[in-house]
């Protein structure tokens, strides 16, 4: 049965979407067999993987809506290992429309369960608004991944993030947990205060964040302007080299309980 | 491939719906809402957003409002008014807004995913991190990392 990652934060531009898109061809490319669900509902995961939208004759929408099965919206990528379930702008009436009386959440967790034994991991991709859609991911996810950038900005987004958890936990998926803090974009050359507070705070707040931080990399975004997973772009590239290291702490986690199995 | 700049769009689209907003004949939609509701609209309104939609298979603009009671009024591409609703209209027709031939969607009868929705939507602002502006930097993120901490160990350790 496969893990459950949902790539979550409140706040834009954290690098959500390169995250799933990413982290998921990392995986892949280690053959694990991994299935990325577009929850964003400008679908741009589905696009980050190549995948043409103007092609697709059905799409996440189309399943949450009953029109077709879950076999019908699966998409082939140019990684033997990795599939998605894509999204081309339906889903985005769920969130200017939340109170359509569609039972999303129950819909998206039929998705999740009847494909789960097919794929080792299975990462979600969300909005960063808080709607429908994103409250349905939660509800279907175990684990979150929460993008995040050196600023006291993300901080307050985090807080915020976390009593929406809370919430989720008690009314919809008891088992939804954090699986941690990825920063992103990060400045090699400056060391951030929030950096410097994490390493020195008495808290535990370390203990939930990523070894692993993803570095600000030109390539990754050249890589998202050629459609391509940076892996398939440019694989020695530092932001290539990151994801895999993030790929290989995730599956130590996941599948070894922390013990490093695999090695970057 | 980006091909425009997306704040150009946004920035346009508030506009239109800006300019649309202050071209209203209010008389004309208090009679409709008249009519339609047997209710005034009295001074005290209240803009609060404008979005495109998708209504009755073509582009609308929905404008919200609080009067004494919230409506929508929905416009077409030409400028003619299609409706009022207000949240009662909205709670008798759960229907999916959409030009896409949509089968009827499933409803739970064990959930009411309104009410759960808007429960969850809720914030908790009192138990949130915030930044205190009257902290220096260091000991805000200090405070706020603590904190984040605290959720993130209550939350994995249930």
């Amino acid at each position: 049965m496969g893990h459950i990652i949902c790539i979550i934060s409140q706040k834009g531009g954290t690098g959500k979407t390169t995250t799933a898109v990413n982290l998921a061809a990392s995986l892949a490319v280690f053959e694990k067999k991994t299935l990325v669900i577009d929850c964003d509902p400008q679908g741009n995961a589905t696009t980050g993987l190549g995948i043409n939208k103007k092609k697709l004759s059905n799409d996440l929408y189309s399943f949450l809506t009953h029109k077709v099965s879950s076999q019908d919206i699966l998409s082939d990528t140019d990684l033997k290992f990795l599939k998605a379930i894509p999204s081309k702008y339906g889903p985005l009436h769920f969130e200017t429309n939340p109170s359509g009386g569609v039972n999303i959440q129950k819909s998206l967790q039929n998705l999740v369960h009847g494909v789960v034994d097919q794929f080792e991991y299975i990462i979600i991709d969300t909005s960063p608004a808080p709607g429908a859609l994103s409250m349905a991911a939660l509800a279907a996810s175990e684990w979150l991944l929460i993008p995040l950038q050196y600023q006291i900005y993300a901080l307050e987004g985090l807080g915020r993030l976390l009593n929406r958890v809370q919430q989720v936990r008690k009314t919809l998926n008891a088992n939804l947990k954090i699986g941690g803090i990825l920063f992103t974009m990060c400045d090699e050359n400056v060391e951030h205060l929030l950096a410097q507070s994490i390493k020195t705070n008495s808290s535990n707040l370390k203990n939930n964040i990523f070894t692993t931080t993803i570095p600000y990399d030109g390539i990754l975004r050249a890589s998202s302007d050629f459609v391509k997973p940076i892996v398939l772009y440019d694989i020695k590239s530092k932001g290539a080299k990151a994801y895999l290291d993030l790929a290989i702490e995730i599956m130590n986690m996941l599948e070894f309980d922390g013990k490093k199995i695999f090695t970057k | 491939m980006k091909i425009t700049n997306s704040e150009i769009i946004k920035n346009g689209e508030k506009e239109l719906i800006d300019t649309i907003t202050g071209d209203l004949d209010w008389k004309k939609i208090e009679n409709s809402f008249k009519e339609k509701h047997h209710l005034s609209i009295h001074d005290d309104i209240e803009y609060k957003e404008g979005d495109l939609v998708v209504y009755d298979n073509q582009v609308a603009y929905k404008l919200n409002f609080d009067v004494k009671v919230p409506i929508s009024v929905l416009i077409d591409r030409m400028g003619n008014f299609l409706t009022i609703k207000t949240p009662i209209d909205s709670s008798e027709t759960h229907r999916p807004t959409t030009t896409a031939d949509i089968s009827e969607p499933e409803i739970d009868d064990d959930l009411e995913p309104i009410d759960l929705f808007e429960s969850i939507s809720e914030e908790k602002s009192d138990q949130a991190s915030f930044s205190d502006p009257e902290k220096g930097p260091a000991e805000n993120i200090s405070q706020m990392a603590s904190e984040v901490a605290q959720m993130i160990s209550e939350i994995n350790r249930e």
